[in-house]
């Protein structure tokens, strides 16, 4: 019989669908996804996560022994806990911050050493200005082509906008749209499309989570991925809540010292104070960047509008 | 047990002209037969996928996992069910509305083509039409790259797997006069290339982007002034020159290299192939067809070439249908085995067991995508950026102006039988002219066409009589045309004999700068006087040249052509046989015939 099948029939006798928490997000859709079972303590309730926030979602959902799923916006059912950026929660809904993580910049194992350099050091200045570039006149091989850059839509979140605050910083040329040949709506399902695709881009900007929810699976199918901290960095501030007495119970012990403890080998940081048991290729972050004024984010979106297109 | 409805419609043919990109250039994709499986138990809500075909076998067998764990939503239960349509069928017919009448199963709830800019397309064709867009919600399934798949000799002579290999050293060997030769294997005679027609073929469409792409030195942001620098051009023409023939569907290259393999003659008939990498998979493992029953393993292997100069994927999207068909059971039921596809890791490992790379990023790339297989998982270094649609639309009109002309005998029936109403008050030979005279816009002015027809006695002895022999198109249309529409039935069907001098005329006359070949077009089974209706002496002379090779493309018209016999020339031949059973279907299989030349 051969594992594939063997696996099917498995599933069919267990009678239930396993789903192991990975689902594309997609903006617009209405309601959370339950993709896991659980018989944890808080079996319950549920860990409604971004792509972006994958796996912190497990890590801690493991920890909490509630079910996780996929967080798409929209109103999440009672016993729901939302795990999301929290600039992109309504300012309505009591939220609690319980953690950040700042904006990093991913690129392709063997390229980074290139990069290093002919960079000197990887910064946000250095894949902007080289994008564009063709690998071998950076020193690489030129059957990598050239040096092309992914980004997540800014119009759609604030972690992506954030993220291109950063490009905008660095002055980009105004062909930087034509190397921008990877482009997703939000910094989760970039980087999913950068572990499928892998050729697509040779650095991201996004956040640390979403880069650190990939880790493995680059490694897995393509490569490893190296992170630089740009310095200064924003900040993107991580909040839950939860639907119903059971959901904000769950939510108010993110804030226990256990759980604030295990955010660093889940891509997370505390909101206040260095992380522990940092995941292993996670590296410092630079000095947080004042945050973004309202008359700076309409800027930002007409800036990528006209350098990158809608 | 309730008892339960079970779904399985005839193969068909299908529309062949389609809209590509949101322009008008036409685009059908090949193994185009409709056919659904699945059961749906009584008072259980039917949810209908329509998946192109090269998924269709998985898509089936997930399918059937999912609906026996008896799947309910709002308190309804639901059964998938599978129905195969050619990615640009499908996205015309839901660009212009899907078929009420069944013939193209039932209209879909999620629908899965092999790439996801036919989901552009439907949206685009809608926009212009007013309405909203329905393809909007998709995952990916699976991705594969388009590769060349060439021989492990023929590789390994080019310098594989170490040597980035590309399509201008594809052009160089081409453009060789000594061929293979250059490389020390005379042997193996000139450079061919099996590619399929980008007005039917989404592997051909990629390809054709990439050669333009590659031309240029580009991987993004090819222009219509790109299409028409000279350079271009020259360099299009080069790699084209070398094709063997176009064609609809990757199969046919595939399933014939395999034929002319098992025959010991595994590096005769083409050089490399522009395939999708899952193919590559397929063919190695003696299933060049992906039927699911794999014969012996090829004596000679194919590998990847992952083209220097950049390639495509096919990202096989899943999209679940904002149509007003689709309501909230369906849709629940749809996103339920869409899930149950993507997420469960061992769905996406037997998508992997498949050939393709899964679409969930936490499954690894493992076996059989590996390099025993030929194949390279850290592949490809570059993608090419999709041209935007007004490009896109040029790059095919341009291609069909820079693309290999032909040189053809159209070799008709005209025997009694002909006479037959075949539906809607036409005669088989009406609606075969019919089919004819609008083929004719499918060639190029400077494709040479003859006409030949064929029943008994038609010129003393002769069963078949040349009615116009090859000439420019552009030269002897008005002339085709009359002659078409003056056919008349009478006679038997010579078609042996008539075959075998169609096949030498060509022969005396090839060119190897053109695809020459015979289009023979009939509707019964050879009555030749004996010992005419021998097959063996025809296959004999159909297959005598490996190098100079003459194909016969047959045509099996309505219910009583001889399926065994034209299956035989086909493959004798290094062709393909084409089935009309139901007559009304002429027109749109003919053009799958011409998407060859």
């Amino acid at each position: 019989m051969s594992g594939w099948r063997a696996g099917l029939i498995a599933v069919v006798l267990g009678g239930v669908v396993l789903a192991i928490g990975w689902v594309l997000a997609r903006d617009g859709a209405d309601g959370p996804t339950t993709t896991t079972v659980t018989n944890g303590e808080n079996a319950d309730v549920t860990l409604s996560c971004p792509l972006a926030l994958q796996l912190a979602c497990d890590g801690l959902a493991s920890n909490l022994g509630t079910g996780r799923s996929t967080y798409r916006g929209g109103v999440a059912p009672s016993g729901t806990v939302v795990v999301t950026f929290a600039a992109d929660l309504p300012p309505e809904r009591d939220a609690q911050v319980f953690a950040r993580t700042p904006i990093a910049i991913a690129v392709w194992g063997e390229r980074a050493s290139v990069l290093i350099d002919a960079c000197g050091t990887v910064t946000v200045a250095c894949v902007v200005a080289e994008a564009g570039t063709s690998w071998d006149s950076l020193g690489g091989p030129a059957s990598w082509g050239t040096f092309l850059l992914g980004l997540a839509d800014p119009n759609e979140g604030r972690s992506d906008l954030e993220a291109w605050r950063l490009v905008a910083a660095a002055g980009p040329a105004a062909d930087l749209g034509d190397w921008v040949r990877l482009r997703a709506a939000d910094d989760g399902q970039l980087l999913a499309d950068l572990v499928l695709f892998p050729s697509r881009a040779d650095a991201v900007i996004a956040t640390e989570a979403a880069i650190a929810s990939q880790l493995e699976n680059a490694r897995n199918r393509a490569g490893r991925l190296t992170l630089f901290y740009p310095d200064p960095s924003p900040y993107v501030e991580v909040a839950a809540y939860g639907e119903g007495r059971a959901a904000a119970n769950v939510a108010a012990r993110l804030l226990e010292p256990e759980l604030q403890n295990l955010l660093g080998s889940v891509g997370l940081r505390p909101p206040t104070g260095d992380a522990t048991n940092l995941l292993r290729d996670l590296g410092t972050p630079g000095v947080e960047m004042p945050a973004l004024a309202a008359d700076e984010i309409q800027a930002l979106i007409d800036s990528w509008t006209r350098l990158v297109g809608g | 047990m309730k008892p339960t409805r079970h779904i399985t419609t005839a193969p068909r043919g299908v529309a062949a002209v389609l809209i590509v990109l949101l322009l008008s250039a036409c685009v059908t994709a090949g193994d185009d037969t409709d056919t659904t499986t699945g059961t749906v138990p009584d008072g259980c809500q039917e949810v209908s996928i329509a998946t192109s075909p090269e998924k269709f076998t998985l898509l089936t067998r997930l399918a059937e996992t999912f609906n026996s764990t008896g799947q309910e939503f709002d308190g309804q239960c639901a059964a998938i069910t599978v129905n195969r349509v050619s990615s640009g069928v499908a996205a015309r017919m839901l660009a212009e509305g899907w078929p009420v009448d069944g013939s193209a199963g039932p209209a879909p709830v999620l629908w899965s083509p092999a790439a996801s800019s036919w989901g552009a397309v439907v949206n685009q064709r809608l926009a212009e039409a007013g309405q909203p867009a329905i393809a909007n919600d998709f995952q990916r399934i699976m991705v594969t790259p388009l590769v060349l798949g060439m021989p492990r000799p023929m590789a390994e002579a080019l310098g594989w797997p170490e040597a980035e290999i590309g399509w201008s050293d594809i052009l160089s060997l081409a453009e060789d006069p000594e061929g293979w030769g250059a490389l020390g294997r005379p042997e193996w005679g000139q450079f061919r290339l099996g590619k399929t027609n980008p007005n039917f073929s989404t592997s051909g469409l990629s390809a054709t982007a990439a050669i333009y792409y590659a031309a240029t030195g580009k991987t993004s942001g090819l222009t219509e002034a790109d299409l028409a620098d000279p350079q271009v051009i020259e360099f299009v023409r080069g790699v084209e020159a070398a094709t063997v023939h176009y064609g609809d569907t990757t199969l046919t290259f595939l399933d014939n290299m395999y034929r002319a393999d098992q025959a010991g003659r595994g590096l005769t008939y083409a050089s490399a192939v522009a395939v999708e990498e899952v193919s590559i998979i397929a063919y190695n493992r003696g299933d060049p067809a992906d039927t699911g029953t794999p014969g012996p393993p090829p004596q000679v292997p194919l590998v990847a070439i992952y083209p220097r100069e950049g390639t495509l994927y096919s990202d096989n999207p899943a999209y679940i249908l904002d149509a007003p068909w689709v309501n909230e059971v369906a849709r629940q039921a749809a996103t339920a085995f869409r899930s149950f596809v993507i997420d469960d890791p061992d769905n996406q490992r037997a998508v992997l067991e498949f050939g393709f790379r899964p679409g969930n990023p936490s499954v690894a790339i493992g076996d059989p995508i590996n390099a025993a297989n030929g194949l390279n998982p850290s592949k490809p270094d570059t993608e090419l950026a999709l041209p935007s649609p007004a490009v896109l639309s040029a790059l095919i009109e341009s291609w069909e102006a820079n693309r290999k002309t032909a040189r053809i005998i159209m070799l008709l029936d005209v025997s009694g039988s002909m006479a037959d109403l075949a539906g809607e008050g036409y005669s088989k030979l009406e609606l075969a002219k019919e089919a004819v005279l609008s083929s004719l816009d499918e060639f190029k002015p400077e494709d040479e066409i003859g006409l030949w027809v064929f029943s008994t006695y038609l010129n003393g002895d002769d069963d078949y009589l040349e009615l116009i022999s090859p000439a420019p198109l552009s030269e002897i249309r008005a002339e085709l045309e009359a002659t078409v529409r003056n056919l008349v039935p009478e006679g038997g069907t010579g078609l042996y004999d008539s075959t075998r001098a169609a096949v030498e005329a060509v022969r005396a006359g090839f060119d190897p700068a053109k695809i020459n070949a015979v289009l023979l077009l009939t509707d019964g089974m050879c009555d030749d006087d004996p010992p005419g209706c021998e097959l063996d002496p025809l296959m004999d002379f159909l297959g005598s040249s490996e190098r100079d090779v003459v194909r016969v493309f047959p045509v099996a018209y309505g219910q009583d052509a001889s399926i065994e016999e034209l299956t035989a020339i086909a493959t004798a031949s290094q062709a393909r046989l084409y089935q009309a059973t139901n007559p009304l279907t002429i027109r749109q299989v003919f053009q799958q015939v011409i998407s060859n030349f």
